[in-house]
Parts: C-alpha cells; structure tokens; sequence
C-alpha cells in the first residue's frame, strides 16, 4: 500500500481546508458559474433578466444571498415543456452529453437530467470521501442490488465506485434470490441498494434457507429513502446483514447525492464541498439561517452540472447544517445532523404543532414490536391537517390493538400531538425495488405549508 | 452570443503550500495536453486526450482550481490560452 493509499482522507487539502478558504473558492466558482449560466442557459439569463440581475453584480456573499433569484424545479419543468429536445435548463447541447436520466415521479412530474462524461465523473468523486474514510480501497467491491434504468440515484454509485477504482458487480436483471446467491458466492465488501430491498434480500434469503451473514459483507449503501440516516434501521440493516458499516448518503433528485457520511458518522451526513455550496434558508423570509439549532429549506449550487446548471436551487429538503462540526472525524466540512428532516413540502402543522414525517419515521423505530415497514398518510380535513401512521407489526398474530395504543402514546409523547394509528398484520404493505413511497399526501397544493423564500423567488 | 460576463476575480482563492504547487504543475501539464489534443493525428488520439483531460481536470478541481469550471469550457477542442 502507498502512504496515498494509507492516508485516512480522500483530498484533505480541501476536507481539512479553513472556513474562510472554503467560502471564498465556494464564491469564485459560484461567480464564474453565474456568468456561464447567464451567457449558456436560455432559462437562466431569463430568470436573471426578470431580475435585473447581471453576471457582474453577483460580487460577494449578501449578493449571493439577496440579489441572486432562486431557483426552482417548476422553472426546469416549464423550460423542458416548452423545449423541442424535453430538456431544461440547458447549457450545453446534447452532442456533448454522455447520459441522460429523469428523476422519480413521486413528487410532481419527471425532470429529465443530461450529464457529460466529466460531469458524471466529478458527480461520482463525492463518494470516495465518505468511502475512504470507512477504510473502502481500491481493492474492495461493490454489489449493485437494481437494473440500471433511467434512476440516477443508484447510477451515481456506479460513477462513485469507478472514482475510487472498486470492483463492480452488477445484480441487474437478476431476482431477489439469484442476487442473495451472488452475493454469497462474489463476496462483495459493500452492497448497494435500497434499505427497504435489502432487508428484503435477508428475508428471501432466510425463506431459501440461505443466510446474508455468510457473505461477509462489511458495508451496506445506497438511497432513495431516509432508512440510511435513522438509527433503529440503521441497526436492523446491520443485524440482518451482520454487516459493520451502513453509509449514510444524501441526495437531490434533480441535483445528485451531494451528502456523505464521515466514519464518525455524527448522526448526518457532510456536505462534499468539493461538489456544491450548499446553505439553508428560512422558508417564510428566504433569509439564510445562521444558527445550527434551526431547521431551514436546503438550497444547493452544483459544481457538478454544467450542461444543466443548477444554481441557488431550492431542494424542498428541511436540514439544520452546522459549518463548524466537532465530531471527531476532522473534516472541516458542513454537516447535517439527521440528513433530511423532512420535506417542507410535507411538513404538518396538528393542532399548531409542526409535525415532520422523518421526525414520525424515527420514532416508529423506537417502538418494540413494529416492523420497519410504515406508511404516512396526510390529508386535510375540515381545514386541519391529519396525519395517519400506518405500521407493519413484526412478528404473525401480534396484538394489533396493544401496540396501536403503544405507538399512539409514544409518538404523542416525542410529538406533543396524538397522531392516528393504525397497524397492519406483517406483510400486509407492498414491497418496492427502488424507492419505497412511504408518504403520500392527499392534500391539494392549496392546502399543503406555503414556503414562500420571502418575494425573492 | 453575448461577451461573457464574468465578475474579476481580484484575490484568486487558493489552498496554499504543496497543493498550490501542484495545481501549478498540473496546470502547465494541461496545457501541453491541451496542445497535443488540437493537434491529433487521428480521431481516435484526439477523444483519448480529451478523456485524459477529464480525469485531470479532476485532479485540478481537488486542488481548488477555480479557473476553469469544467474541460471544453472554453471552445471545447481549441488550442489553450
Ligand atoms: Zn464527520
């Protein structure tokens, strides 16, 4: 092994990098990317123009904050309606483009995503700062539990996997068991997917008689649901899998992963500065947050996207970021503690308390005798919201009505607001390969939080 | 198109010590890159180099290279400046 190899950070010149050295090439590049997005992206020189905004007046940080317009997926959605090719926001034609991928539909309609070779590359870097800080060489392994579809989220594994120089296997077009099979004869040091797939993939497993823990799997990654950043799954993931490390990752769906757990892991995930600016802002006034107590809408400048820029983005993500985190891993990176908190979207207000879901979906963890399969149903009645709690017990023959009032009291007692509650027999809710719905809000956009970034939008 | 409207960039950032001179060498090492690419004998020696730019640009973006944003931003196969 050569000390580049021995050595415990990915690019510690950056992740060991000042503050002040942080922001000021976080503002050069953000500069100099307003100024191409305004000569190259038709859709951005028109948000810009509408705001009397040019390239030049975009000097410091409070021109950054204030002067900048937002930006926002309707503007991308509009922009791809109106285009010949059904992209928007483009920057660079499509002669340059190596891939192309859309986002999931369970929020609003897809966006469709143009990358070129360099683009996909630099996006997938952001993975090696996480995996080489939990020990992941070039020697190691990956196992990809999907078929390779037009769902970014798992593809941007397989950049990051090429980054840092992994083997990789691909379960793609194979059935649950062939894939537990596989895993057992390749051995991989990390297997990618969704949580709920591969708590799955133990299931199957033991129904085949097989057993995962056989395959010495050391890391279980991947996306598509909050499971990666709360602990009660966290610790089934690992049990199931008698798996040591589950990599917590966080990702936008227009904009990539942009998240990364540190070895430490800290109960969040680092912001990769290499990749993105990235800040919060108070959802009614747009102002940036300053304290790292408070809960503000993530809004995201990609240093990974150029033929599509994405510039002072809102993510609709409620985080808290620290920009001087203490845990021990020594990277000076911001960090989120809990990833997502929920999505501002989906945020409930009951009876004047706001409630939200990855608050719901890390107590249902914490209760014994409930299954890690739940469902959060919100709905507005007579003018209030409601939200109802869906949970899977976990054992056959299990007392419904007893753990109903458990969950009920436990929740109202973390909450302040009694939720409703009810609990299914295990295996009653449906099994997803990619991304598990686990929210569905039947609100009109009428009723749903009005999130306004002050009149800056 | 337009010129392009990029504010001056007074004090460029930098990460100091050895990975400023590193970004220096690699810098210069782009640019015979750069040079070889405009003048490629074949099609497939030409994409070559432009994929070994990629992956250095990557190393340039590691060590705080704010310059450029991306390979091919400026007039993508040109020679360099
Ligand atoms: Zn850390």
């Amino acid at each position: 092994m050569t000390t580049v190899e021995k050595s415990g950070l990915w690019n510690a010149p950056t992740q060991t990098a000042r503050r002040e050295t942080l922001d000021a090439l976080h503002l050069e590049r953000i500069r100099h990317l307003v100024g191409w997005a305004y000569e190259n992206s038709p859709l951005h020189r028109r948000i810009y123009d509408a705001a009397g905004v040019k390239p030049a007046d975009i000097r410091t940080w409070d021109d950054y904050h204030h002067k900048l317009p937002f930006t926002d997926k309707p503007h991308y959605v509009a922009d791809q309606e109106a285009s010949v090719d059904g992209f928007g926001g483009i920057a660079r034609g499509p002669e340059t483009w190596q891939q192309y991928f859309h986002t999931t539909g369970t929020t609003g309609r897809f966006l469709n995503e143009a990358f070129t070779h360099y683009e996909l590359h630099k996006a997938g870097s952001q993975y090696c700062y996480g995996l080489w800080d939990h020990g992941i060489r070039p020697s190691d392994s990956m196992y990809f539990c999907f078929d390779f579809g037009m769902w970014i989220g798992l593809w941007s594994f397989y950049w990051g996997a090429r980054n840092l120089g992994l083997t990789i296997v691909s379960g793609g077009g194979a059935s649950g068991v062939e894939r537990v099979r596989q895993i057992l004869e390749r051995r991989p040091t990390i297997v990618c997917g969704t949580p709920t797939y591969l708590l799955h993939l133990a299931e199957v497993a033991k129904r085949e008689g097989l057993d995962v823990r056989d395959a010495g799997v050391r890391m279980l990654a991947g996306g598509g649901e909050a499971g990666f950043s709360i602990p009660a799954t966290r610790d089934q993931l690992k049990q199931a899998w008698g798996a040591e490390q589950v990599y917590d990752a966080y990702g936008v769906g227009e904009a990539l992963f942009i998240g990364q757990s540190c070895n430490e892991w800290g109960g969040g995930v680092h912001v990769i500065e290499d990749v993105c600016h990235s800040y919060s802002v108070d959802p009614a006034s747009g102002e940036p947050v300053t304290s790292p107590d408070a809960v503000g809408e993530h809004v995201l400048t990609s240093y990974t996207h150029f033929a599509q820029p994405f510039i002072k983005y809102r993510t609709h993500d409620l985080v808290r970021i620290d920009d001087a985190p203490d845990h021990g891993c020594g990277w000076t990176w911001k960090h989120m503690p809990g990833t997502v908190l929920g999505r501002a979207d989906f945020m409930v207000t009951i009876r004047g308390v706001n409630v939200y879901p990855t608050a719901v979906e890390n107590l249902i963890g914490e209760v014994a005798g409930l299954s890690n399969h739940y469902e959060l149903h919100i709905s507005r009645m007579d003018g209030m919201d409601r939200m109802l709690v869906k949970v899977e017990a976990a054992a056959p023959g299990a007392d419904g009505a007893e753990l109903g009032r458990s969950l009920g009291g436990y929740l109202r007692e973390n909450l302040g607001v009694r939720l409703e509650t009810e609990i299914l027999s295990a295996g009653a809710l449906p099994r997803y390969e990619l991304k598990t719905k686990r929210i569905f809000d039947s609100r009109s956009v009428d009723e749903r939080p009005t999130v306004t970034l002050g009149d800056n939008l | 198109m337009t010129s392009v409207q990029i504010p001056v960039q007074t004090a460029p950032p930098g990460l100091g010590g050895l990975p400023d001179l590193q970004r220096e060498r690699l810098v210069a090492l782009r640019a015979g890159l750069l040079s070889e690419q405009a003048v490629a004998v074949s099609p497939a020696v030409g994409r070559a180099l432009e994929m070994a730019d990629a992956y250095l640009f990557l190393a340039l973006g590691y060590l705080g290279h704010t310059d450029e944003l991306f390979p091919g931003e400026s007039a993508p196969g040109a020679p360099p400046p």
